[in-house]
């Protein structure tokens, strides 16, 4: 194969253009960056993998950093995905626990007022539906995605729980504010399971810098997880 | 450093490609047929037709279509903790209308739309409501209806696709919603088990075959008149007043080409 090694390429009466002098890491664009260089980038508007337990195996909670980014707040953050649950426990919560700049957990530190939390389902009973119904609970003190009475998450080997939620952050409001809306699927016990929407608030008293997604009980994310996230900036 | 002054490259058995003559930064890199070019690029996954931060308030959202009406084989809007302020009433009905090349809100007859809640009072119940010249987005006027205001809480969040029925001449379909939640009305504290209503879907499941007057779909648009162009109300008895107020609505126009 014939090479030709040069550092620029300019066409002629035209610019100078820089070449990258490192190959991407992953799948990415080609971008034209300051100073007439090529650069690469990976493009915000693709999901990105948040957490895949095949290669980190599990966890006690999955981290998302939520502070500014040039300048710009963060607004939004999409999640979806399947999440394992492997702990010891067989009902535990879902839910968020809310970090400030100096990673303390300002959910336990009592810096947060908590709205209701909303669980909508649908259930499922051996292969048909057998009931809806819904439930609510402002009683923990954690930003909680799925925790109707009765029917919680079911520790199980073969059946991960799909999780499609979007939080909403308002960091310049007073006090800060945080959103989380979704939906996801609930094996609670065996071959029985849940289509559920949840809809969850709090108000903290100072910067959320991030969050962390939790199981209740200590118990662990699993390594069957595989999680994507896309974040979406202030304009 | 070393530079290589040319119009064109090309590898031993392939295509010539020219080069890009003009650039400004951050616009990226494209290819077609061969030639390299410059072009602008968003890192937004959808287009924003209303950003508070950017716009402010606002007493509808105008967002005119990038292809052609016909030309199009989905939309897809998004709601991003959409908050509203104003108005005469604490509740909101929120409604989108489409609008031709000379800025008039198109007619329609009275649409029938089905919406399916879940609530805290009993496990889920079914509304029906009727407009004209608009799409509802939610309708109820009870306590669950949407609230009035501006903290994230308030927040209208999810999305809702309208779809085309393949083949049909004049642009008739579905237009369904997915996770679409909000803070119910009429109950002023959050701390209170009624403070949230979820919308499921809104289907309008009962006709068998289109027909603009006995047999209507969800919506019936002619194609002699295509709209151009889209609104947002935050509620349909007061559009005089009540405003936009927070959070984003962005849109994607889809074509069956984006799939293939």
């Amino acid at each position: 194969m014939s090479k030709l090694v040069v550092e620029q390429i300019q066409k002629p009466g035209g610019s100078a253009l820089t070449l990258p002098t490192t190959a991407p890491t992953e799948d990415s664009l080609v971008r034209f960056g300051s100073g007439n260089v090529l650069e690469h980038f990976t493009p915000n508007k693709e999901f990105s993998i948040l957490y895949d337990g095949r290669a980190s195996g599990s966890t006690s909670g999955i981290s998302v950093d939520t502070t500014d980014v040039g300048g710009k707040k963060l607004r939004h953050l999409e999640i979806f995905g399947m999440l394992d649950e492997t702990g010891a426990t067989t009902t535990d919560d879902l839910y968020l626990s809310l970090l400030n700049a100096s990673s303390t957990d300002i959910t336990s530190a009592g810096s947060c007022t908590w709205g209701v939390r909303n669980f909508m389902y649908t259930a499922t009973s051996g292969g048909s539906v057998s009931n809806t119904g819904n439930a609510y609970g402002n009683a923990e003190n954690t930003m909680v995605l799925w925790r109707p009475p009765t029917q919680d998450y079911a520790n199980t080997t073969d059946v991960n729980h799909f999780v499609h939620f979007n939080i909403y952050l308002g960091q310049d409001l007073s006090p800060v504010q945080i959103l989380a809306t979704g939906r996801n699927t609930n094996r609670y016990s065996s071959n029985n399971q849940n289509l559920v929407h949840f809809r969850s608030y709090a108000e903290a008293s100072e910067a959320i810098a991030s969050i962390e997604l939790k199981l209740s009980n200590s118990d662990t994310i699993g390594a069957d997880t595989l999680l994507y996230v896309r974040k979406k900036y202030e304009a | 450093m070393s530079k290589l002054i040319t119009d064109k490259v090309k590898t031993t058995t392939g295509s010539e490609i020219t080069l890009p003559s003009t650039w400004t930064t951050n616009q990226v890199l494209r290819s077609d047929s061969n030639v390299l070019s410059a072009e602008d690029y968003s890192d937004n996954y959808y287009s924003y037709a209303f950003d508070h931060d950017r716009d402010g308030n606002v007493s509808y959202v105008e967002y005119t279509f990038e292809n052609n009406f016909a030309d199009l084989d989905m939309l897809e809007f998004r709601l991003d903790a959409l908050r509203v302020s104003g108005g005469t009433n604490t509740y909101m009905r929120p409604v989108f209308t489409m609008v031709d090349a000379d800025g008039t809100e198109l007619a329609v007859v009275s649409r029938l739309f089905v919406f399916y809640y879940y609530n805290a009072t009993s496990n889920s119940e079914i509304r029906t409501a009727t407009t004209t010249n608009s799409y509802l987005i939610s309708n109820l006027t009870s306590n669950i209806a949407v609230r009035r205001g501006t903290s994230l809480i308030d927040g209208v969040c999810g999305s809702f696709m309208m779809t085309f029925h393949p083949g049909q001449g004049n642009k008739a379909g579905q237009i369904t919603t997915s996770d679409v939640s909000h803070r119910a009305n009429g109950f002023a504290s959050y701390d209170n088990k009624f403070v949230n209503s979820i919308v499921v879907h809104s289907p309008r499941p009962d006709y068998a075959t289109f027909d603009a007057v006995t047999n209507k779909p969800n919506f019936f648009l002619e194609d002699s008149n295509p709209p151009v162009a889209i609104r947002f109300y935050p509620d349909i008895n007061d559009k005089a007043t009540a405003e936009w107020a927070g959070g984003s609505l962005s849109i994607r126009e889809i074509k069956g080409a984006d799939y293939v």
